[in-house]
């Protein structure tokens, strides 16, 4: 499979101000050299709890924030130096969908106006314009009718599913998702995911699911990436980081996941001691020790890095193999 | 339109809205058609006539130049709408224009703008208008500067919390996400969006324009006699509180009407626009 | 593990609330009945008025919060009917026999006040001298494993993690040894490891207290993980109820196996997840038939002139549907 976006070493950190004449100020180290790479009509998970940092990672995709140190590239092409001109078609190529569908659209603009606004921004020619909106609507299942709506006329699974319409509507090669379903009832929810299996199947499409819900990520991805404080943990084809995880992390998220079923209930299940640390305060070497039931004194000392385990399968642990 | 129209509708249901509009509607009607509902003009001196109490041909009796209070009155409205219009439009201008600034730009846009924000609200309003019409002159014109000026930064503060809120919402970083540029974020996204908290915002700052304008007219700062503005007249109808008090009971009458029907209004407003607009 | 006593015994529930848009049936006549000991689940989606019926039992729907609203039924906690009881008395069943913790623990917690404060002043009503009192605290703190336990008693809410803070308020709760807990969406907002510890916590406070838990939720995976019943509702209406192991392998309602069917299970490559299509029905309408006839493909005529009626299928196991009853 071919590459078609990847990250290298990429940081962002978040400046905290404190004191008056912001001689002091500390650092959140949201995404801390992170490396991965998306291959093209493939869906790479990125999961991770709240402050792993893969929103951010969205956003720096995205180019909604910059990044600290790093680099980001698409097709080959550097999107963090990329000049504007190159910026402009860079944007083409990648889409996103948030997680809150009832704030994704303008809520005092019409769906058509929602709709239109990147085509127009991006220069495209009104007779064009609406045969590509009919027929976005139309690959997302939702009728003309919607045009005339506002938002918040709509329910949660039309929202989102509009939501990915405008994110295809400039024939993107990546979209990226961040929580799309988090928000959404289990029928809804099930919609939108057919509707996103079809679509990449039709338009080629590579995905960046993130979620914190193991059980949607392990149906929609091929591989899946886990993020804890800022680090990658582990990187693999999805069952194998899920089924026989190597990192104690990976372990936990996957047995502490509530089962699909009652009969999974007495499962082994490693559980975390205490709380995920502060971003500000970051434990020393592996960030999970102060949490983690294989922790030995190298932990405490060294930050392991991600080192390869088998084709495709990566874990950033001192105690690979052993635990 | 028939959205508008639909609206309004459902705008009327609330009752203090529905009052405030009738309110509003009455002083405005009474504004625009003063030629004709005044039957004397504001400016005829009948001195045989004078310090009548009220009578069916002078309805609300005339004052110490023997004009007739009840048109006096009518044509006050005029004055009093008009500075009270121009100047929360210059506020609205200004106020809301740096707001957008401060709050979607940040950094040091937003360090100058409340700043400047911050010493415009410590000033006392009064004082600060009394300060500005002494240096200006006293006239109608230099009032509605002067009122523009000390109170623009109310629309400043709620425009600047609220764009900094907006900003980082879904849709406008999905907008930025496709790219459409700063200018264009801030006038389609984000105003729209701003624009019920301005709306409320005006109908509670008018009706503190318009005692601020009669507050000016009382102290003789703002228009000169022989100006109906209702601060003059009250201003004029001290001398005369023993004789005639009706020269001065009925443009107090005015000011509490018109004052408490745009305060129902923008109440009314903001229940309707968005019970948790939290301002 | 559990005796045939009912701690909570709710008939033919029905709750309707006045909106700009028409009266609304929140919830359409449900009888389902909780179990000393056990945890019974209440699933369902948006909508199905779940979390509405927790309310009414604990008689938090008022003519302040929900102004025209309608309660009939009966709800049977020992030998009262909790919706007729005085509001003084009520104040008496709450926290002390049945307790209630909500989804989002910041806001359940009041930030002017330390945690532990809060939870001495559930406990002091019991009039329990105040050196004991602070005992309990500090107990409590720690069996419900709060980590640094002496500094978390003297935090605010708002300086306490989500997962510190849903302990605390379970710890609230359960301080005075109430009979039945009442769990809305207990772990939704939490990560999923601290969800994992949480359930567990109320596991084991469980089997340790004794008492009841009502969960509601819209997570089969809660369900899956910690309940021993489960009813599932649909647009205020229970479709089905049994025991967690018989509702997961044999569901017979239409669209508690379509809902189930729709979980995202295995990979993409296996299998498409199903879809329910249509949308609830009108909550202002007062529908004749089932609930579910216009989303389900099966659909009877029978379906559309009368209401399906909870039976028993199996032992203890209930659903409201003609074709399960073999009567279309």
């Amino acid at each position: 499979m071919s590459i078609l976006a990847e990250a290298s070493n990429l940081k962002k950190y978040f400046e905290i101000n404190n004191g008056v004449f912001r001689k002091d100020s500390t650092f959140i180290k949201a995404v801390d050299d992170i490396s991965f790479t998306v291959n093209h009509r493939e869906t790479l998970g990125l999961v991770g709890e709240s402050g792993s940092g893969k929103s951010t990672v969205a956003r720096l995709f995205l180019n909604l924030i910059h990044p600290t140190a790093g680099e980001m590239r698409l097709n080959g092409i550097d999107i963090v130096g990329a000049d504007s001109r190159t910026m402009k078609m860079l944007r083409q190529q990648i889409g996103i969908v948030f997680q809150d569908p009832s704030v994704s659209m303008n809520p005092r603009a019409t769906i058509e106006w929602s709709l239109r606004r990147p085509l127009l921004t991006n220069g495209k020619k009104k007779v064009e314009i609406d045969s590509q909106i009919g027929d976005i609507l139309q690959k997302v299942n939702l009728g003309m009718e919607v045009l005339t709506r506002y938002p918040h006329q709509l329910s949660g699974g039309q929202q989102q599913r509009i939501s990915v319409a405008r994110a295809l509507l400039l024939q993107p090669q990546l979209l990226v998702l961040d929580e799309p379903t988090s928000a959404l009832d289990i029928s809804v929810q099930a919609q939108v995911l057919n509707v996103l299996l079809e679509l990449q199947g039709e338009f080629d499409l590579a995905y960046l699911f993130i979620s914190h819900d193991l059980n949607v990520v392990r149906y929609i991805s091929d591989r899946v990436a886990i993020m804890y404080l800022g680090k990658l943990m582990e990187v693999g084809p999805v069952d194998t980081v899920l089924e026989h995880a190597l990192h104690p992390y990976s372990r936990a998220l996957a047995s502490g996941s509530p089962p699909l079923s009652p009969h999974q209930r007495r499962r082994n299940r490693l559980l975390l001691s205490n709380e995920p640390t502060s971003m500000i305060d970051l434990p020393s070497g592996c960030h999970l020790h102060p949490r983690c039931p294989y922790k030995k004194g190298i932990c405490v000392k060294v930050p392991p890095e991600l080192q390869k385990v088998e084709k495709g399968h990566m874990a950033a642990c001192h105690r690979i193999g052993k635990i | 339109m028939k959205g508008f129209l639909s609206a309004f509708g459902v705008a009327c249901r609330n009752k203090t809205f529905l009052a405030g509009f009738v309110i509003m509607l009455s002083v405005c009607f009474t504004a625009v058609f003063a030629d004709v509902i005044a039957p004397f003009t504001y400016d005829e001196i009948d001195i045989s006539n004078r310090l009548k109490p009220p009578s069916t041909q002078h309805l609300l009796g005339t004052d110490h130049l023997g004009r007739d209070s009840f048109s006096r009155l009518v044509y006050g409205s005029q004055i009093a709408l008009k500075v009270g219009f121009i100047a929360v439009s210059i506020q609205i201008l200004v106020g809301v224009s740096l707001g957008l600034i401060a709050g979607y730009f940040g950094g040091w846009q937003d360090r100058a703008i409340i700043f400047i924000t911050d010493v415009f609200w410590a000033v006392p309003t009064i004082i600060l208008a009394i300060a500005i019409c002494t240096v200006l002159g006293p006239s109608l014109t230099n009032v509605i500067i002067a009122i523009a000026i000390v109170s623009w930064a109310q629309f400043t503060r709620i425009v600047r919390s609220k764009t900094q809120a907006l900003k980082n919402m879904a849709y406008v970083e999905a907008a930025r996400a496709f790219g459409e540029n700063d200018l264009n974020i801030i006038m389609r996204y984000i105003l729209p969006n701003v624009f019920p908290v301005i709306i409320v915002l005006a109908s509670l700052a008018l009706p503190v324009a318009i005692i601020d304008t009669t507050a000016m007219g009382f102290l003789g700062l703002g228009a000169q006699p022989p100006a109906p503005d209702w601060g003059v007249i009250l201003s004029g109808s001290m001398t005369y509180i023993r004789e005639a008090p009706w020269i001065g009971i009925f443009p107090g009458l005015a000011i509490i009407y018109i004052v408490l029907g745009f305060n129902l209004l923008g109440e009314g407003l903001r229940d309707i626009l968005d019970p948790r607009l939290k301002i | 593990m559990t005796d045939r006593t009912p701690i909570l015994s709710v008939r033919n529930l029905e709750i309707k609330f006045k909106t700009p848009a028409g009266l609304v049936n929140a919830v359409n006549r449900v009888d389902f009945d909780i179990q000393t000991g056990e945890i019974y689940a209440l699933v369902g989606e948006t909508g199905c008025g779940k979390s509405t019926t927790a309310h009414a039992v604990m008689r938090l729907i008022n003519s302040i919060n929900a102004p025209g609203h309608q309660i009939k039924g009966k709800v049977g906690y020992k030998n009262l009917d909790l919706l007729s009881l005085p509001d003084e008395e009520m104040c008496n069943i709450r926290g002390k026999n049945i307790s209630m913790i909500f989804q989002n623990p910041l806001d359940s917690l009041n930030p002017l006040y330390k945690a532990g404060y809060q939870i001495y002043e559930a406990i002091v009503l019991d009039r329990i001298a105040k050196v004991d009192a602070w005992h309990r605290v500090l107990d409590l703190f720690k069996d419900l494993k709060i980590p640094d336990p002496e500094r978390s008693i003297s935090s605010y809410p708002q300086e306490l993690s989500g997962g510190m803070r849903q302990r605390v308020m379970i710890g609230m709760m359960l301080s005075r040894r109430p009979k039945l807990l009442i769990a809305d969406e207990p772990t939704t907002a939490l990560d999923v490891t601290i969800q994992a510890q949480i359930l567990n916590l109320i596991l084991a406070l469980r089997d340790s207290l004794g008492m009841a838990v009502w969960v509601i939720t819209h997570d089969f995976g809660i369900v899956a993980e910690i309940a021993d019943r489960v009813g599932v509702m649909y647009a205020g209406v229970l479709v089905e109820e049994g025991d967690v192991f018989e509702i997961f392998d044999n569901p017979i309602h239409p669209y508690t196996r379509m809902l189930l069917e729709s979980l995202p299970q295995g990979s993409k490559h296996d299998k498409r997840l199903c879809t329910i299509p249509g949308t609830l029905p009108d909550p202002t309408l007062d529908i004749s038939g089932c609930p579910f006839q216009d989303r389900c493909p099966m659909n009877y005529e029978k379906c559309s002139r009368k209401t399906p009626p909870l039976t028993m299928i199996r032992t203890g196991h209930k659903t409201a549907c003609h074709l399960a009853t073999k009567e279309v």
